[in-house]
């Protein structure tokens, strides 16, 4: 049986220092913070967060 | 964006709001030292830029009322704090940006029986700024809010400055954040860029920076556990020309 493809996940930096508890990327109602793990939802685009360093890949085994 | 008046201005004093006793802006200006580097082969005399400073003079008519310029401005405090000219009283609108000493505290009685103050506040550590109001002109948030955003046009490379004013404040906490997206959160998301200090009490004031790029689309964001706050907040772009880096 083919292996179904999962979404990617990206884990939330916090590359401007940005004290805890106050969320780092929001996008239409949704926040996220420090250390969480983001799946991008459908019609968010993760091209410039990645490039500057406010997510990375989370790479799974 | 166009030829305008000077109606609508706002002024705040280390988060006191004091619009509604300065009268003038009698000048605010960020003169810049020269230095003058001739060398034996020329003919004319070579300059180079040297420190820049920064200084505002407004004048104000007397009152003594709560949180006015009596209460705010008398103690001549020896720290430095953050004074904000707004030019407007929109998001957009032009805004002058000082981190200054208050120097003094003069005033004249007038025959005419009028109570007129002149204060100086000169520079400490950064220049006279202009920027923009990232809020319009002072409001009120009852709970976390998301700010109407605005568009710069294209993103900037040299960082950026913000500058907030709390004048009233109901609650235990509230943390303002500056947030920046490509395409105003379509489909790049909001990213917090610039966190101001967190704010427990009113009458404070902050300047803040950071780095890097900076999206074309800007707003503010506050979050926390308050029931009333009236602040202003504006920002700068940093450029090539800044003498050092944000």
């Amino acid at each position: 049986m083919p292996k179904t493809k999962e979404a990617k996940q990206y884990r939330v930096l916090n590359p401007n220092g940005i004290p805890k508890g106050v969320p780092i990327l929001s996008w239409r109602g949704s926040n996220w913070f420090e250390g969480d793990i983001l799946e991008a939802p459908p019609g968010l685009s993760v091209e410039r967060i990645l490039k500057e360093g406010y997510v990375e890949e989370v790479k799974s085994d | 964006m166009t030829k305008s008046s000077g109606l609508s201005q706002q002024f705040f004093v280390r988060g006191y709001d004091l619009s509604g006793d300065v009268g003038a802006i009698n000048s605010a200006g960020s003169p810049r030292g020269i230095l003058e580097v001739t060398a034996i082969n020329k003919a004319g005399k070579e300059r180079v830029c040297g420190l820049t400073d920064g200084q505002l003079e407004f004048a104000t008519w007397f009152d003594d009322a709560a949180l006015m310029e009596h209460v705010a401005l008398k103690s001549l405090p020896t720290g430095s704090g953050n004074v904000l000219w707004a030019l407007g009283g929109s998001i957009g609108s032009v805004a002058a940006l000082l981190y200054a000493k208050q120097i003094n505290y003069d005033w004249v009685a007038g025959q005419d029986r009028s109570l007129a103050g002149r204060i100086m506040c000169q520079a400490d550590g950064t220049p006279l700024e202009w920027g923009n109001l990232l809020t319009p002109g002072k409001v009120t948030h009852t709970g976390a809010t998301n700010g109407a955003s605005r568009d710069d046009a294209a993103s900037s490379a040299y960082g950026i400055v913000g500058a907030i004013h709390c004048t009233a404040f109901t609650g235990t906490n509230i943390t303002v954040v500056i947030q920046e997206s490509s395409d105003n959160g379509g489909a790049d998301p909001w990213a917090t860029k610039l966190a101001f200090a967190q704010i427990t009490a009113a009458q404070s004031a902050e300047r803040k920076t950071a780095t890097g790029t900076v999206e074309s689309y800007v707003r503010v964001s506050s979050s926390g556990t308050f029931t009333t706050a009236d602040i202003v907040v504006a920002y700068r772009r940093g450029t090539l020309q800044d003498e050092v880096a944000l």
